[in-house]
């Protein structure tokens, strides 16, 4: 375990988050900040549209660069390292190899338009670790099985519905054994009847004991998954801890507000 | 709540309504009468033209598998071959620094395809062939550094060369304006998707952004090559033995004009049609995963 003399916990949290900082522009989109998720945590974060949840996420796995504050992904400082006392950038090489602990699930599921579903799956481990390419399919077609879709695995996304296409995205991001799985809003795009689906997936993974982060408005699947919720308002989070707590005893008229709104 | 209609209570003249499916065609007398004095047009001036003794198809059917003709005919398919793969390569080069962040590199893009959009390729290739007299010698150097390597220019720039050069510089401009309207034409969340998965950016390029922008590039492409094709008949000028240079060598002698001009034309009739058909083919190999329009699927096996 490195020693980055930034926290001194006997567990290491597996992502680590700290004031983190992001402006686009004079928008500040994310003003400090902080989150800790320990192995097999479940954590789920709400807040209205707009309060930067997404962005948070695309900062954990550096798709976005934070302007301040400090994020490790299981004890590795993304996209920095400290060489005697100095903060410096990483290489885009370091920076790609970084990005494998992290497994991300978008809105709109983004799966590869001009592969089938089985070929989504294989295509990251195959390009990207090496993995022989018989090992990669059987690997591909057992996560298939397990999201409900190994008798679709030769169809194209367009050939899918759109609760189809979120498992396979889900199948393709597990394939890379990821240390965190990253849900942004994964059921936001899909017809009310499709949700289950989805959401039963992602119930499946989390019962395997993967560490996950959902951004979701499912107030069914923050309360029943997750270990902890977080609120986030205007870039900061404002409330943190268990569903229930949040429900009876909100932080805020606004997080008052949302949850009401939310579970009607 | 609408109220149920028992059929005993229609009228009898909707108990027992026709069917337009036993309907009669609709007589259209104009479009009959258009489309006969058309094909009579046509047929009458396809047979004038077939039948014009100026034409002699003897001649024709002489040279047409001649074997000079069919060297030349080889030259004309290595040149395009030659001058589309430069434009290609190039061309996809030309598209990424267009979209570098890094400035110079935009510009020199920038420059590059406006320079040789500009020049037309004639002139083009008469400077290329002349460029010895501008540049005695070519040498790669360190800028304002020593000299690795030096060659005399009409050594390197043969006249194939200069052809190869001036036809695929020219094609490189064009190329790169159509890859990369295919690039900028694939969504960033299929680049985000493969950043996400720890794919680096030349990974993300090669093997999922490229693959999918082909649908785009693919049928401009198409009619790039086949403007190659023809376009090649410009090196005669700088003696190279293609197909058209060849021809006029051989009518110069025998005065046989019209006769080896079709040969020439039938020939380049030939190469665009096999060119078109497999272009066909390539188009729906790039358009797996997209549903073709009319909403058939591009593959029957994906029905499942
Ligand atoms: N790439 C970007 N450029 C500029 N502004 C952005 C960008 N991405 C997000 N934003 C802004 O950041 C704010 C938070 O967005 P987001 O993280 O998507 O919120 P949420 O996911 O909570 O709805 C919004 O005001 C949005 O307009
Ligand atoms: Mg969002």
């Amino acid at each position: 375990m490195k020693s980055s003399g930034v926290i001194m916990k006997t567990v290491q949290p597996v992502v680590f988050a700290h004031e983190v900082r992001k402006r686009f522009g004079e928008n500040e989109v994310l003003r400090g900040v902080n989150l800790n998720v320990h192995a097999s945590e479940v954590v789920v974060i709400l807040g209205s549209s707009g309060s930067g949840k997404s962005t948070f996420l695309r900062c954990l796995n550096q798709l976005e660069e934070i302007d301040g504050g400090w994020i490790e992904i299981d004890g590795d400082p993304a996209g920095y390292e400290v060489v005697g006392g100095v903060v410096r950038p990483l290489g885009d090489r370091r920076k790609v190899l970084q990005r494998r602990a992290l497994g991300m699930v978008f809105q709109q599921f983004n799966l590869f338009q001009h592969l089938t579903a089985l070929e989504n799956v294989t295509e990251a481990p195959i390009s990207v670790r090496g993995t022989p390419k018989a090992e990669a399919r059987d690997k591909a077609l057992a996560l298939l099985e397990t999201v409900g879709l190994a008798d679709r695995a030769r169809l194209y996304p367009y050939q899918l519905s759109g609760g189809q296409q979120q498992r396979v995205a889900i199948a393709r991001a597990l394939a890379m054994e990821p240390k965190v799985m990253l849900f942004d809003e994964p059921t936001s795009a899909l017809d009310p009847e499709l949700v289950g689906e989805v959401l039963s997936v992602m119930k499946t993974v989390a019962k395997a004991g993967t560490t996950m982060i959902v951004v979701t408005h499912e107030m069914g699947f923050a309360q029943e998954v997750s270990d902890r919720v977080e609120f986030m308002d205007n870039g900061v989070i404002v409330q943190s801890g268990p569903f229930n707590e949040l429900v009876s005893n909100p932080a805020s008229a606004k997080v008052a507000a949302f949850v009401r709104q939310a579970i009607h | 709540m609408t109220a149920h209609i028992e059929s005993a209570d229609l009228s009898a003249k909707h108990q027992h309504p026709p069917s337009v499916a036993e309907a009669v065609g609709y007589w259209r007398p104009w479009r009959w009468l258009v489309s006969i004095i058309f094909t009579l047009l046509v047929a009458q001036f396809l047979v004038t033209l077939a039948l014009n003794p100026n034409m002699q198809w003897h001649v024709v059917l002489d040279y047409m598998f001649h074997p000079v003709v069919l060297r030349g005919l080889m030259m004309t398919l290595l040149l395009t071959f030659l001058a589309m793969l430069v434009g290609f390569t190039l061309g996809t080069g030309l598209a990424l620094f267009r979209l570098s962040p890094i400035l110079p590199m935009q510009m020199f893009a920038l420059g590059f395809t406006w320079l040789f959009r500009s020049i037309p390729t004639l002139v083009l290739l008469i400077f290329l062939y002349n460029l010895a007299i501008l540049i005695p010698e070519v040498s790669l150097k360190i800028p304002f550094g020593p000299t690795l390597w030096s060659q005399d220019t009409n050594v390197l720039v043969t006249p194939f060369v200069a052809a190869i050069i001036g036809l695929g510089f020219h094609k490189a401009a064009y190329m790169s304006e159509i890859i990369r309207a295919g690039l900028l034409s694939v969504d960033d969340g299929q680049r985000q998707a493969a950043t996400a998965l720890g794919m680096s950016s030349g990974t993300t390029l090669r093997r999922i952004v490229l693959p999918q922008a082909m649908r785009v590039i693919i049928p401009p492409t198409g009619s790039e090559i086949i403007s190659t094709l023809k376009l090649t008949s410009l090196v005669s000028v700088i003696s190279m033995s293609d197909l058209l240079y060849t021809i006029e060598t051989i009518y110069s002698r025998t005065f046989q004009t019209i006769p080896l001009l079709l040969v020439a034309c039938i020939w380049y009739l030939v190469l665009t049609s096999i060119l078109q058909f497999a272009q066909r083919y390539v188009e729906r190999y790039f358009g797996r995963g997209y549903r073709a329009p009319g909403g058939k699927d591009n593959r029957a096996e994906a029905e499942g």
